[in-house]
C-alpha cells in the first residue's frame, strides 16, 4: 500500500519534472535564438529566487497567494467542477479585507485582523455562490458563469476603488484605497523582504485542505462526484449540496488570498491588482494534480518564478516577459495529455485495481 | 449621439472580427477561449510585419498568417495531445502575451509600447454614393469587411454544405464520423479560420482603431468579450454581430459618460454586458432543464451540452 502511493507519488513528481524541462528547453532555444545566453539566464533566476534568504523569503511571499488560489481552484477541478472564478473571489476578498480594516482602523488588531481575514473569506464565498447555485440546480455551465463573475467583480471593484474608496493625490495614476494602518500589517518575518506572516495562513489551508480532502465525508463525496458523477448520484452523494459546498469552499480560500495580500505584503487594493491570479492559480492546481500537497509544492515553483520576474530588471537584460513566456511553457506541456497517458499505461503495469479507470474527466472534451 | 454611434462601430470591429472566428470554432464544437491571445499575436505581428516590410499589407497577411499559426498549435495541442480545451485556451493566451511583450523588448528594444510613424494605418475606404460626413463612411477596410464576413458566415453555415459539414459536427460528432465527416480535419480548420480572424481583430486593433501601435497587453480582455460575444449570441452570425454591437457600445459609452460627468459610473456600463450574459445563459440552461431533471446527467452531459453552444 505504502510502496504503491509512493510509486504514484514518485510518477507523478516524474511528470511533473518532465514538463517544467520541456518549457525550460522550448524557453532555452527562444532565449537562443533572441541572442541573450540562457544557461546563464537561469541560473541568475535560480539564484535570484532560491540562491538568497531574502529571495527565498520573497518566493515565500509571491507563493502564498499562489498557493491559496492553487487549493481554491482544485477543490473545484477534483470535484469535476470549471470553476476559473478564482480572480473574482479574489478581488471581492481582497476588498473585504480592506473595507474592514479601513473601517476599523483603530480596533485592537488582535480582533480586526481576524476579522478582516473572514470578512474576506466570505466574500469570496459569496462571489462563488451564484455559479454554485446556477450549475447544481441548472446545469449552467461554470466555465462563462465564473468567468462573467471575474469581469463583474474587475469592474465592481474599479468602482470601488476609483470613487468610494479612492485615495487621490499623493498616489499619482494609480487608482489604490488609502493604505492599512501598520498596526493592522502582519509582521514581517525576514528583514528586507515581503515575506510576512500571511505565508502561515497558505500552509494552514493546505494542511486544512489535505485533511478535508482525505479525511471528511464532504471532501470524499467531491472526489466522487469528479471521478464519475453517476457513482456518486447512485452511492447516495447528494449532488446538488455536494456541487454548492465545493462552489463555497472555493470561494472562501480564493476570498482568503484577497486578505493575505492586503494584511500582508501589499496593504492597499489597486485597482486591476494581480490580474493573472486566478488563471495562475489554475496552473499552480494542475501542476500539482488537484492535490493540496502538490499544490504547495507546485505554488512554490511558481512562486520563485514570479518572484524571479520581480528582479529580472536589475539583474539581466533579459525582458521580464520570459517569465510569462515561460509560464505559458508550463501551462500548455501540463495539459499534454500524452505525457499523463505514459503514467496510466505505467500504473496499470503495476497491477493496481482501478489504474485502467476513467480519468477525471475534462470539462469540455474534443476528440 | 452620432459620436457614440461612431465610436460604438470603432470599438466593435475587432470584437466582431474575434468574435466571429469564435463563432466557427464553437459550431465545430470547440469552446475557444484563445481568441484574446491569437488576437494579440495578430496586434504584433501587423506592427512587425508592416514595420519591417514596409508594405501596411504584408502586415496585414503577416498578422493572419500568425494568427493561423498560433491557432493551429492550439489545434494540436487539444486534438493530438488531448490537451484541456479551456486550459490550453488559456495557456495560448498567456504565452501570446509573454511572446509578445519578449520581442516587444528584442526586436523593438522598448517596454510598454511602440509606435512608428513609419507604419501607415489600413486604409480607409470612401463610399461614393454616401454624403462624405455620414458615420457609415470613410472608415477604416476592416470595418467593412467585418460586416460583410457578418453576411458571408451566415451565407456559408446555412446555404453551404461545408456549413451542413461543420454544423454537424459540432452538434452531434458521432453522427458526423458516421456520415464519413473527419471531425479532426473540420476543427483544425476551424480553429486555423479563427487564427485568421483573430488575427484580423488584432490588426484592426493596432493598425486600424490605432495608428502603427502596439502596445503591451493591449486587446485588454477584448477576445474575452468576442468570447462572451459568442457565447450571448448562441452562435448565431446575426445575433452575434448584435451582441458585439453592445458589448462595443458599453466600451464606448462607458469612457464618454466619465468625460461628461454623468451620474452612471462607467464601470456599471462597462459591467451591464457580464451581467446581461449571466441572465441569458441562466435562461437558456433554465429552459433546457426545466425543472426535472437531475443535476448529475449535466454534468455527465456537459461535454455535449458544451459542444452544442
Amino acid at each position: 500500500m505504502l510502496a504503491a502511493s509512493l510509486r504514484r507519488i514518485g510518477w507523478q513528481l516524474g511528470r511533473q519534472l518532465l514538463v517544467i524541462a520541456i518549457a525550460l528547453v522550448v524557453g532555452l532555444a527562444i532565449l537562443q535564438i533572441s541572442g541573450y545566453a540562457p544557461i546563464e539566464t537561469y541560473q541568475i533566476m535560480a539564484t535570484a529566487a532560491f540562491g538568497t534568504s531574502i529571495g527565498l523569503a520573497n518566493t515565500l511571499r509571491w507563493a502564498t497567494p499562489l498557493i491559496l488560489v492553487g487549493l481554491s481552484v482544485a477543490l473545484s477541478f477534483r470535484a469535476g467542477l470549471f470553476n476559473i472564478g478564482a480572480q473574482g473571489q479574489f478581488y471581492v476578498g481582497a476588498f473585504a479585507a480592506i473595507i474592514v480594516g479601513l473601517g476599523l482602523k483603530d480596533g485592537p488588531p488582535w480582533l480586526v485582523v481576524p476579522f478582516g481575514f473572514l470578512a474576506a473569506g466570505l466574500a469570496g464565498l459569496a462571489w462563488a455562490l451564484l455559479p454554485g447555485l446556477l450549475r447544481a440546480y441548472y446545469g449552467t455551465n461554470e466555465v462563462i458563469s465564473t468567468l462573467m463573475m471575474n469581469f463583474i467583480a474587475l469592474q465592481f471593484t474599479n468602482y470601488l476603488v476609483r470613487v468610494p474608496y479612492n485615495e487621490g493625490g499623493a498616489t499619482g495614476q494609480v487608482l489604490a484605497t488609502a493604505t492599512l494602518p501598520d498596526p493592522l500589517r502582519l509582521m514581517t518575518l525576514e528583514p528586507g523582504s515581503e515575506l510576512t506572516l500571511a505565508v502561515f495562513v497558505a500552509l494552514g489551508m493546505a494542511a486544512l485542505a489535505a485533511v478535508y480532502t482525505t479525511r471528511t465525508t464532504s471532501g470524499y463525496e467531491g472526489k466522487v462526484l469528479g471521478a464519475n458523477p453517476y457513482f456518486a448520484e447512485n452511492g447516495g452523494v447528494n449532488v446538488r449540496a455536494a456541487i454548492v459546498t465545493t462552489f463555497l469552499l472555493s470561494g472562501f480560500i480564493a476570498g482568503l488570498a484577497g486578505a493575505t495580500e492586503m494584511f500582508g505584503p501589499i496593504g492597499r487594493f489597486i485597482g486591476g491588482l494581480h490580474e493573472d491570479l486566478g488563471f495562475n492559480g489554475v496552473v499552480v492546481s494542475l501542476m500539482g494534480f488537484n492535490n493540496p500537497w502538490g499544490v504547495l509544492l507546485s505554488g512554490l515553483f511558481f512562486g520563485g518564478l514570479q518572484n524571479a520576474a520581480q528582479q529580472m530588471r536589475l539583474l539581466t537584460e533579459v525582458p521580464r516577459a520570459m517569465v510569462t513566456v515561460l509560464q505559458g511553457l508550463v501551462t500548455i506541456a501540463v495539459t499534454a495529455q500524452i505525457l499523463r497517458l505514459s503514467l496510466r499505461r505505467q500504473r496499470r503495469a503495476a497491477g493496481q485495481p482501478g489504474a485502467a479507470g476513467p480519468e477525471p474527466r475534462p470539462a469540455v472534451e474534443v476528440s | 449621439m452620432g459620436e457614440l454611434i461612431a465610436a460604438t462601430i470603432r470599438t466593435t470591429a475587432p470584437i466582431l472580427l474575434a468574435a466571429l472566428g469564435g463563432l466557427l470554432c464553437a459550431r465545430a464544437g470547440v469552446f475557444n477561449i484563445a481568441l484574446e491571445g491569437l488576437m494579440l499575436m495578430g496586434a504584433f505581428a501587423v506592427i512587425a510585419g508592416a514595420y519591417f516590410s514596409g508594405s501596411v499589407w504584408l502586415g496585414l497577411l503577416g498578422a493572419m498568417a500568425v494568427g493561423v499559426a498560433t491557432a493551429l498549435v492550439f489545434a494540436f495541442f487539444i486534438q493530438r495531445l488531448r490537451a484541456d480545451v479551456i486550459i490550453a485556451g488559456l495557456a495560448i493566451n498567456i504565452l501570446a502575451l509573454g511572446l509578445t511583450t519578449f520581442l516587444l523588448k528584442v526586436w523593438f528594444g522598448v517596454d510598454g509600447s511602440f509606435t512608428s510613424d513609419q507604419i501607415s494605418g489600413l486604409p480607409t475606404v470612401y463610399l461614393p454614393l454616401l454624403p462624405d460626413t455620414f458615420f457609415l463612411n470613410n472608415l477604416s477596410i476592416l470595418i467593412y469587411v467585418s460586416w460583410v464576413l457578418v453576411a458571408a458566415i451566415a451565407w456559408f453555415l446555412y446555404r453551404t454544405p461545408w456549413g451542413l459539414t461543420l454544423r454537424a459536427v459540432g452538434e452531434f460528432p458521432a453522427a458526423a464520423t458516421t456520415a464519413g465527416i473527419n471531425v479532426r480535419t473540420v476543427r483544425y480548420l476551424a480553429v486555423a479560420a479563427s487564427g485568421a480572424l483573430c488575427g484580423l481583430a488584432g490588426a484592426q486593433l493596432a493598425n486600424g482603431y490605432l495608428t502603427g501601435t502596439f502596445t503591451e497587453n493591449m486587446t485588454a480582455g477584448r477576445g474575452y468579450l468576442a468570447f462572451t460575444a459568442v457565447i450571448f449570441g448562441a452562435a448565431q452570425p446575426g445575433l452575434v454581430f448584435a451582441a458585439s454591437l453592445l458589448l462595443g457600445m458599453a466600451d464606448a459609452l462607458g469612457v464618454r459618460l466619465q468625460l461628461l460627468q454623468v451620474p452612471i459610473p462607467a464601470e456599471f456600463v462597462l459591467m451591464f454586458p457580464y451581467v446581461l450574459t449571466l441572465v441569458a445563459l441562466f435562461l437558456t440552461s433554465a429552459a433546457r432543464h426545466r425543472g426535472g431533471e437531475l443535476p448529475v446527467d449535466e454534468l455527465a452531459l456537459s461535454e455535449q451540452a458544451q459542444e452544442s453552444l
